[in-house]
């Protein structure tokens, strides 16, 4: 029973939250010994809502704050800081392209007129 | 011929989301996957996006220049002269080392945009049983000024629902501690006391919880006309938003909007349907995303 109890838990967590947050998206633990939240981890549950969990046992807000917005100059650059030196896990990464359709037509017409 | 020939350099972006995880832990998932994207839109932990503008060769600005708003990030460490001499050698510079200046226990370094990076010392265990151990350096503060602290502090705490954990009365100018918490947070009664320094150092940092620090300088309560830069204007761009995860986006905007909060983006403006920005008092951008959203980008 006794290794249950950590993802007892984050269960409670879960339960306590005003929309399910994913309990199948989680970072897992290697390390030996590890605290109750870490060995949460191997049961799929969301490492900082355990950590909060263990911090309050009643439910979070609606909003959470989920992220602080820099713009940067270098990612490479910036990764090798953050991520490298300061140890930050790159949780995710997006590349959002932006096209014009109205550039899009005026060139395929372009590129008809040379075809032919 | 290859679609990649209509992208418009100049308007595609990149983001990257950084968080603080615990000590030992491995991340599971590639970074641009569908499980990396369910993961970051359901977290209750607070990331750090860069976003890089492609083809654009803007010096973004680091903030702290006149009426500029935004100050700086913070990382906890548990040995600050450690983690200094670590950044030394890794040929990071530094604004402000431990022995410079009157506060011994703090320093900032600049990070590769000149962006400072206040580092704070933390205790190693969290006085709270069953947290696991935070990284060498946590993700601890972003630290924004603000004019009038009565109207942020309703705005952050009322909207939002973070709570207040501390505050700092100095001589010229005091400072304002919230974080994004659970009910039922063992937060000290009174939030100017040592008790409130210790939950900081003892509890949040070593439990990798950041905080948003608001610094309020005496004085420009009283000027209406005081304006800081958010960050987003022509020549100053740099801190972008905080951004927060909502149930309903429709909702809050139909929640904030009847209480006289302002938008930069409603959630049906623009391109990106669902997604809104709000301004907060003092005209800095609050990003609002559905929790759980799929497939955002």
């Amino acid at each position: 029973m006794r290794a249950l109890r950590p993802a007892l838990a984050c269960a409670h967590a879960l339960r306590a939250l005003p929309s399910a947050h994913a309990l199948t998206h989680a970072p897992l633990c290697t390390r030996q010994p590890l605290p109750r939240c870490a060995r949460a981890m191997a049961y799929q549950a969301d490492t900082s809502l355990c950590q909060l969990s263990s911090l309050g046992v009643g439910p979070l807000p609606d909003a959470t704050w989920q992220q602080t917005m820099l713009r940067v100059s270098d990612p490479l650059k910036s990764l090798a800081f953050y991520r490298d030196v300061l140890g930050l896990t790159l949780v995710d990464q997006a590349r959002v392209v932006r096209r014009s359709e109205r550039w899009m037509r005026r060139n395929a017409l372009t590129l008809v007129h040379l075809s032919v | 011929m290859s679609t990649s020939q209509y992208d418009f350099p100049q308007w595609s972006f990149s983001l990257y989301f950084l968080q603080s995880l615990p000590s030992g832990c491995v991340y599971p998932h590639a970074p641009g996957s569908d499980q990396a994207h369910a993961y970051l839109w359901s977290t209750p932990g607070v990331t750090l996006e860069l976003t890089h503008n492609h083809a654009s060769s803007e010096v973004y600005h680091p903030g702290n220049a006149e009426r500029d708003g935004f100050g700086h990030l913070a990382f906890s460490v548990p040995d600050l002269a450690a983690a200094v001499a670590f950044l030394d050698s890794r040929g990071v510079l530094f604004k402000k080392r431990p022995e410079e200046g009157r506060m011994r226990s703090i320093a900032f370094a600049y990070d590769p945009d000149k962006y400072w990076v206040e580092l704070v010392e933390r205790e190693v265990r969290c006085d709270v049983q069953g947290v696991a151990a935070a990284p060498q350096f946590a993700l601890a503060q972003t630290m924004v000024r603000v004019r009038d602290p009565e109207t942020s502090l309703a705005f952050y705490t009322e909207r939002l629902g973070m709570t207040l954990v501390r505050k700092a009365v100095n001589e010229t100018f005091t400072t304002y501690f919230l974080a994004t918490l659970p009910g039922g947070a063992a937060v000290p009664a009174d939030i100017t006391g040592p008790a409130a320094k210790d939950y900081l150092k003892r509890v949040l940092y070593p439990a990798s919880v950041p905080v948003l620090e608001l610094t309020h300088n005496h004085g420009t309560e009283s000027q209406p006309e005081f304006k800081h830069h958010s960050g987003n204007e022509e020549g100053r761009r740099g801190f972008g938003h905080l951004g927060f995860l909502v149930t309903d986006v429709y909702k809050t905007f139909e929640d904030w909007s009847a209480r006289g909060v302002t938008w930069h983006k409603t959630p049906d403006g623009g391109n990106m349907k669902g997604l809104a920005f709000a301004k907060d008092p003092d005209g800095y951008l609050i990003e609002l995303i559905r929790r759980g959203q799929p497939g955002k980008f």
